[in-house]
């Protein structure tokens, strides 16, 4: 269908963007990307007042290494996130994760905060920025704050996000650079959104596991971090015996439901395989 | 000089590949025209509701509202629709719709339609219409629709029963008792959409004389001027349909899906109108491939010997009837023809349900019928020990066999070689060698499917007329142009019957200008389906190109004092054989032509003859045993297409052919939901349909046996590409997990099941 109708707006910096939104009280939506919005418009499952185009806002687009973080601004690319060799140094899991979104196509357009903003529990980006320990940054015309991934992402489609909030980026604490990762999707065609996604990031010591972060996307309403997986881990060795207990504690965690791509019995049978394979492969990372 | 040899074969480009790639095409959506307006359907969100009334008052006071059509003003005349009523005789599909009735039977059907100056006013007037529904049960399962109790869709008829077609033939009770096995197997396939890059699209407008044009992407356009006229109570003569380029048909633009109505407000506004689906309306607003639940009975002796073959299939034909008895029958004769057995018994039950209705995709109801026979054939094999290819080698029909279906012999047939040759590119004997190349999770398997099609459906002779003509027209100046009735969905056909024309004209193709997709000024045709347009339109363009040049020559002999057999048109020059030095110029004798008689035109109806192609299609995959995940990692289809034309036209239709057999065999499914019959993917998010990447390599074998009845020996390659697919993937899963999924599509969860659901396998991993 044709887009309903809406005021078009396009402010030049932040600080006006944020008065825009804060004077259409929260009737407004953020235009970055528009590759979740602009389907979601034409589709009519939204009708905002008016779209606040973020287009100008080159202060929202960059990304830093700085003080043990990576920093990526809101409105920064997929695809300049995914071919960034510093990123892929630092952060390789980030790279891996940004470079499965979507289609070339998408990832051209798509932006950091769109994804974010959208907290999609099979998105990318939500799901490695949780398994990263990452904070999500926001702006209103009442200020600043940030919260922690895993309190930003409350459920499907659902965030901490306030109706005149702006994500303007993350703050990702840069992992040990020897500690493995992992970031696996299974997919029904290529750049679809995942039936379920895996992300891992590991640190051993001594052939103990020191930390473990296990995430699972797309087997629950948000991407989780797996507790009893992670548990089931942490001061062992991580022979293949242990890893297939902590995988089968990861598939009593995820709560999977049922739709027309995939049964939840399914879905919870693929995260067990995947965490597997993720831990597997993460451990096969580790650096010296 | 230019000969056949010299453009039978060659790969030109396409006639309208500039046209496409540099964005010049114009599609049914580009077009605008002075006044027009813009129209919207209101679809009804019940699969099953009485409407106890409909309020337009707001709608109708809207700015920029023309019109409103609802089921109180404007219920329009009893129709299907089904083609084939227009072109048809003897046993034709039953009208069963109106434009507009006070009863909806799928969710999507139309209640209401507008026009207004635009698009945006349009939709906002389809919103403000308020109608009050009475819901009534809803029944999308056709064994659910035919028990007692289930809610009577048509309310005219005594049960949801739609038809029965039976194809009994021998005495298969006597071939059951004969037998020493009997397998008895249960499947059921899926709703596969067409998925059309254009979404479906109309215009209309009526001129001040009365003509009434329809622009749309139809591939049967005189089908539907037929149709329309008769609904309008108009000659045939007073509509034209007119048709743009396509953006994708594959057999499910072939009825009336928007035409009459936009028609209707045209004739009600006298302004042109338009109409342009979204892609949620395309998946619920146009025809599928029928779902089907196939029980199926082969009874064999030990040598592999079929002594009885028994389908009972139900045909799930959603809220209206359409080309749902013609799939049926094409989908039985499936099952019966390709294999040797005397006792055949087929019954195909046409049920109406509140599902989407379904309809033509490319195959008509033959990919359903092979992924359930190929299927069992190789399960007999298994129990009989023989080698699944050497099983099918044994019972298929020969060289020159009666063809059961049509009843005529194979005149041309290629089946064997396309056996040898795609059994040898695959390596079918090594194939339990190559198994022990995967490692766990991966387990390997290899599976084949043979398939026997048609070229048109005139070799039926049941009343279905496929005639066509062509005209070729020498102007003054000797330039040529090339009147068909066939339409290009993009199949190329267009560019393969010019160089039919050149050929036989020894012109080249560039000098021949197409006629075509306009009924005012092209010959009657049934449209584009069955595998046909180049083998029934080639064939009436090489012969109305032969009576052109026969006519060129008589003038020709005359002014060079030979007679007509001695002479020769080649390059645009009319030549004595023998004595290059004796000729004139084309322009010369056209020129003459026309002061002596009048334009020189030939004419030609095609012959109504039968030319199957066969194909062998061998798959290799792996299945994760672990996932259900599937790589296919071999693809050998060998095709019998009689002679390539245009051998990369071929290619393309085979191939593109195999592509949506892959989509039908693993993922492509439109979901219903039970309770309340609503599409619930109707998108192309959620609706999953293979990209390129995705594509395995798929190596194409092109086996030539001339049939002598086609053009230059041409056979159909329209849909063959697609019908044997599921089976071959199907029979190569099985030999890969040790059981068989046994519905479509075969998603990797429903490969993991099958996999699991064998003793022993599956759990820890």
């Amino acid at each position: 269908m044709a887009l309903p109708e809406f005021t078009y707006l396009r402010p030049g910096t932040l600080d006006e963007a944020l008065s825009m939104a804060a004077a259409h009280s929260g009737d407004a939506k953020f235009l970055a990307g528009g590759q979740t919005l602009i389907p979601i418009l034409s589709m009519r499952l939204a009708r905002p007042a008016a779209l606040i185009d973020l287009g100008r806002l080159a202060e929202l687009e960059y990304i830093r290494i700085e003080d043990g973080e990576l920093r990526i601004g809101a409105l920064t690319r997929h695809r300049a996130v995914a071919e960034n060799e510093e990123v892929r140094a630092a952060c390789p899991l980030l790279t891996a994760a940004v470079s499965q979104i979507g289609h070339a196509h998408i990832r051209n357009r798509g932006t950091l905060g769109g994804s974010v903003a959208h907290a999609d529990p099979s998105a990318e980006y939500p799901l490695a920025i949780t398994v990263l320990g990452g904070r999500i940054e926001m702006a209103s015309a009442e200020g600043r704050r940030s919260l922690p991934a895993g309190e930003f992402f409350l459920g499907p489609l659902f965030s901490a996000l306030g109706p005149e909030e702006l994500v303007t980026g993350v703050a990702i604490p840069l992992p040990d650079p020897r500690a493995g990762w992992s970031f696996r999707e299974m997919v029904q065609r290529s750049g679809d959104f995942a039936l379920v996604s895996v992300a891992v990031l590991l640190k051993l010591e001594d052939g103990l596991v020191q930390e473990v972060a296990i995430g699972v996307g797309g087997a629950t309403s948000i991407p989780m971090r797996m507790a009893a997986a992670e548990a089931a881990l942490v001061g062992r060795a991580p022979t293949v015996e242990v890893i297939r207990e902590a995988a089968a504690a990861a598939a009593a965690e995820v709560d999977p439901t049922d739709d027309i791509h995939a049964s939840a019995e399914y879905r919870r049978n693929i995260a067990r395989v995947m965490v597997r394979d993720a831990l597997l492969e993460a451990v096969g990372r580790v650096g010296a | 000089m230019i000969t056949p040899k010299d453009v039978v074969g060659r790969s030109l480009p396409k006639i309208d590949a500039p046209a496409k790639v540099t964005g010049r095409a114009v599609y049914t959506a580009d077009l605008a025209m002075p006044g027009m307006l813009h129209a919207r359907f209101l679809r009804s969100p019940y699969a099953h509701a009485r409407i106890t009334s409909i309020d337009t008052s707001v709608a109708e006071a809207m700015p920029g509202v023309s019109a409103i059509l609802t089921a109180f003003n404007s219920p329009g005349p009893l129709f299907t629709n089904s083609k084939w009523d227009a072109t048809a005789m003897g046993r034709l599909p039953h009208k069963d719709q109106h434009l507009f009735d006070l009863k909806v039977r799928y969710a999507g059907e139309p209640v209401a339609i507008v026009a207004a100056t635009s698009v945006a006013a349009a939709e906002a007037a389809a919103e403000a219409i308020m109608v009050e529904y009475e819901p009534l049960p809803v029944v999308t399962d056709p064994m659910e629709a035919l028990a007692s109790g289930a809610p009577l869709i048509h309310e005219e008829r005594e049960s949801n029963l739609a038809a029965v077609l039976p194809i009994h033939v021998g005495d298969v009770e006597a071939g059951f008792a004969e037998a020493e096995i009997i397998l008895e197997r249960k499947f059921q396939t899926s709703r596969q959409k067409q998925a059309q890059t254009e979404p479906y699209a109309c215009a209309a407008a009526v001129d001040p004389d009365g003509l009434l044009t329809v622009w749309t992407p139809n591939q049967t356009p005189h089908p539907v001027r037929l149709k329309l006229a008769e609904m309008f109570d108009l000659p045939a003569s007073k509509v034209r349909v007119v048709v743009p380029h396509i953006g994708g048909a594959f057999g499910g633009r072939g009825g009336l899906m928007a035409e009459p109505w936009v028609a209707t407000l045209a004739m009600k506004t006298r302004r042109p109108v338009k109409l342009v689906f979204d892609r949620a309306e395309d998946f619920i607003g146009t025809e599928a491939r029928h779902p089907i639940t196939i029980n199926i009975k082969v009874g064999a002796r030990r040598d592999g010997t079929l002594t009885a073959l028994h389908v009972q299939s139900y045909v799930n034909a959603g809220g209206y009837l359409t080309v749902s008895t013609n799939v049926t029958g094409v989908h039985g004769n499936n099952f019966l023809r390709l294999y040797h057995c005397e006792n055949r018994w087929f019954d195909g039950t046409v049920v109406y349900t509140n599902a989407p209705v379904s309809g033509a995709y490319r195959g008509f109801g033959a990919p359903q019928a092979l992924f359930a026979l190929e299927q069992v054939l190789d399960e007999l094999a298994e129990e009989v020990g023989l080698d699944p290819l050497e099983l099918r080698q044994r019972l298929m029909l020969k060289a020159g066999e009666i063809d059961p279906w049509t009843g005529l012999p194979l005149v041309s047939y290629g089946l064997d070689k396309c056996i040898e040759v795609g059994a040898e590119a695959f390596g079918w004997k090594e194939r339990h060698t190559r198994k022990a190349e995967s490692t766990y999770p991966w387990r390997r398997g290899s599976g084949m499917a043979l398939l026997i099609w048609v070229s048109g459906t005139a070799c039926l002779g049941d009343g279905l007329m496929e005639g066509t003509a062509a005209t070729v027209r020498f102007n003054i100046d000797g330039s040529v142009e090339m009147a068909t009735g066939a339409t290009d969905l993009g199949t190329g056909v267009l560019t393969t019957l010019r160089q039919i024309a050149s050929a036989e004209l020894g012109l080249p193709p560039e000098k021949i200008h197409v006629i075509a997709h306009d009924t005012q000024i092209t010959p009657i045709d049934a449209g584009a389906h069955a595998s046909r347009s180049l083998f029934n339109c080639g064939n009436a363009v090489r012969m109305a190109a032969a009576d052109a040049r026969r006519q060129v020559l008589e003038v020709a002999g005359g002014l060079l004092e030979a007679s007509p057999e001695d002479l020769e048109l080649s390059g645009g020059e009319v030549f004595v054989k023998g004595a290059p030095g004796r000729s004139l110029p084309l322009a010369h004798v056209t020129r003459v032509a026309y002061k002596k008689v009048t334009e020189v035109q030939g004419r030609a109806n095609a012959p109504q003859a039968n030319a199957p192609g066969f194909a062998a299609h061998f798959a290799e995959v792996e299945v994760n045993v672990e996932t259900g995940e599937l790589r296919i990692l071999r693809y050998e289809a060998a095709h019998d297409v009689g002679r390539a034309i245009n051998r990369r036209i071929v290619e393309g239709q085979l191939e593109g052919g195999i592509v949506q057999g892959l989509g039908y065999a693993l993922c492509e499914h439109v979901h219903v939901d039970p309770e309340t019959g609503t599409v619930q993917n109707a998108s192309f998010m959620d609706y999953k349909v293979q990209t390129a990447a995705d594509m395995p390599p798929i190596n194409l074998h092109m086996i030539e046996v001339p049939d002598p009845n086609g053009p230059f020996g041409a056979k159909g390659a329209g849909e063959p590409g697609l019908i044997p697919v599921a089976g071959a993937l199907a029979n190569a899963i099985a030999d890969a997990i040790g059981n068989r999924v046994r519905e479509l599509p075969m998603t990797a969860e429903r490969v993991l099941h099958a996999y699991n659901s064998i003793q022993g396998q599956g759990g820890e991993v």
